[in-house]
């Protein structure tokens, strides 16, 4: 059977998109796994964000890099499924898997993540996560690639900070 | 050691790792397309009718959002246009569409083997006791569920049964049978009518010996929304189509952990009722790993035609028996680990047919274990002819010859005797 194909316009590649996809699909799972707190979620919200980036390919202007244009357009798609998430009022807990110690030790990590600011959470995110570059960090949070440096800087120690307090 | 950095042992701790997932792209253009359908209700009205109907309701919707709002008015004329474009395209749209949307027809070979059903087992050379068949309707056969998981894409497809019930079966798309087409996944019927919550836990190994558990089920027709509830207070949530549910759980990888959280499924209304209530049990991986290597076949035999090793293991695995049949020319044995012990004159051997009595390949295997009074064992034919069978350590892996198979001769008992050659048990071959 032949696939329909979507036709090609002006923007961005579907092939590249795709090859992106298939290229940094665990690291977008990842980040949007972090930004939701949910594996099941993360999965379908990259499943959408790609299935808009096909939709809304011709919109892309070339001004950044392709993959920076992607990682936006998951990590907006992460943040949706957040919110419904948290609006739906449903949910109870992760689905992560506990510590291993059973201490809660995962949820105190959750706690202390949600305590950073947005930007220095998901730069740290993109960082560690997806070893992106300060420039690709730059244009995904729209931010000058001079910031990014200090910004996971005071990223990271606000997080030493505050688990140290919760282990003490 | 190094030890990791408390900022970098956090992250990790945040969120796991998915690097062994597969990805899923046909899924991403499904989606896409889906949500131009919903912008272009000529693209939609390609659908099939029964399909539109049924799945109108909640194909798309995200957990937690509401309800489309109510139908628009639209011309009349407008309604008559799309109409005839519907039927135009209505021949034409699945043909070309390589993707599976939640209620898309299945194709014609999942079709088949839901047709299948109805007709007794063929080209069994030991006949079984006929079931009463479940009068599936094999051509109405749709998909009821899609998950991109993290094997790739898994499918349940589902057909009705004239007594309003229906027959499933579970596509992993990564199994690939010897044919070298998807496989994997098993399936079952309810052939009647029920509003009750249905719904089963399946654990499939995957070929880089990971294991894939699957939930999955029919609801009661108010159910919107399913959670998968552990013991120890996980929730997962799991969107409700067409009354189907299907959901991957996630489990660490590890050896058998006897505290293991029991999973139950409860199915809620759109309102937030529960409707439905089912224990599914706890999350084991299967407790048996039937790799033989380093240990020594009990028996080997040469195949009759091929004279390549047939080979017999028997061993004590976490307290229990378990035997393994090996041949070289397969990927994988068959196998299985019990703590039954047979009684002293007690016969537990079965036949197991390898292949399609048309095939001229086809192998006729018995195999099991017997009672510690029995001293040899019998093959009685249905045309009385009679051949002896080898015994050790109790155990049995013998060939009926095919040259018998050809001849017509239909094995049918197996007779055991003692040491001193008294008849002490009997056995109906298959029965």
């Amino acid at each position: 059977m032949t696939p329909r194909k979507l036709p090609d316009t002006d923007g961005a590649p579907l092939d590249a998109i795709e090859r992106t996809y298939r290229r940094e699909l665990p690291a977008f799972r990842r980040v949007s796994a972090a930004i939701i707190g949910d594996s099941e979620l993360a999965r379908d919200a990259v499943q959408e964000a790609f299935a808009t980036a096909v939709r809304r390919r011709h919109a892309f202007r070339g001004e950044g890099s392709l993959e920076g244009w992607l990682w936006q357009i998951v990590i907006n798609s992460a943040r949706d499924q957040r919110r419904r998430d948290r609006r739906g009022g449903e949910r109870l807990s992760s689905d992560f898997e506990p510590s291993r110690n059973g201490t809660g030790e995962a949820d105190s990590v959750r706690a202390v993540f949600s305590l950073l600011p947005d930007r220095q959470r998901l730069a740290l995110f993109l960082r560690y996560y997806a070893d992106l570059d300060y420039e690709r960090i730059a244009q995904v949070l729209e931010v000058r690639p001079g910031t990014v440096g200090s910004t996971l800087s005071a990223a990271r120690a606000a997080l030493r900070t505050l688990l140290e307090e919760v282990s003490t | 050691m190094r030890r990791l950095d408390p900022v970098d042992h956090a992250l990790e701790q945040l969120a796991p790792s998915f690097d062994h997932e597969l990805p899923f792209w046909e899924d991403v253009l499904m989606r896409a397309r889906a949500a131009d359908s919903e912008r272009d209700p000529a693209r939609l009205l390609g659908r099939s009718a029964e399909s539109k109907e049924e799945l109108a309701p909640h194909a798309g919707r995200q957990l937690g959002q509401p309800r489309t709002p109510g139908r628009r008015r639209v011309r009349p004329l407008v309604i008559a246009l799309l109409a005839m474009l519907a039927i135009a395209l209505a021949g034409t749209a699945f043909a070309l569409e390589r993707y599976v949307f939640v209620g898309d027809p299945a194709p014609p070979e999942v079709k088949k083997r839901f047709a299948d059903l109805n007709r007794p087992p063929q080209g069994l050379l030991i006949p079984r006791p006929r079931l009463r068949p479940p009068a599936v309707l094999g051509e109405r056969a749709r998909a009821a569920a899609v998950l991109a998981s993290s094997v790739g894409p898994i499918y349940v497809w589902v057909a009705p049964t004239e007594g309003g019930g229906y027959c499933y079966q579970v596509q992993i798309v990564a199994i690939v049978g010897p044919d070298g087409r998807p496989s994997g996944g098993g399936g079952g019927c309810n052939p009647g009518k029920s509003e009750r919550l249905l719904a089963e836990l399946s654990g499939s190994r995957m070929r880089d010996g990971r294991f894939l558990w699957l939930a999955y089920g029919q609801t009661p027709s108010a159910a919107r929304r399913a959670e998968l509830r552990f013991a120890d207070g996980k929730v997962v949530h799991v969107p409700v189509r067409s009354r189907f549910f299907l959901a991957e759980v996630l489990l660490e990888q590890g050896g058998a952990d006897p505290k293991q959280p029991r999973l139950t499924v409860v199915v809620l209304a759109a309102d937030g009722r529960v409707v439905g209530r089912q224990p599914l049990g706890h999350l084991r991986r299967p407790r048996f790993d039937l790799d033989v290597s380093g240990r020594q076949p009990l028996i080997e035999i040469r195949t009759r035609r091929t004279h390549r090793p047939l080979r017999l293991y028997v061993f004590e695995q976490h307290g229990q028996r378990c035997n393994v049949v090996l041949h070289a020319a397969w990927k994988g044995g068959s196998g299985g680990c019990n703590t039954h012990r047979p009684k002293p004159n007690e016969i537990s051997v079965s036949p197991e047919q390898i292949g399609a009595a048309s095939d001229p390949r086809v192998m006729l295997l018995l195999r099991g274990e017997v009672g510690s009074t029995i001293a040899s064992l019998e093959l009685r034919f249905d045309d009385e002819k009679v051949e002896r069978i080898p015994v050790v350590e109790g155990w049995v892996l013998f060939q009926v010859d095919p040259a018998d198979l050809a001849a017509g001769r239909i094995p049918s008992e197996l007779v055991g005797r003692d040491s001193e050659g008294s008849i002490i048990a009997r056995a109906a071959v298959g029965g």
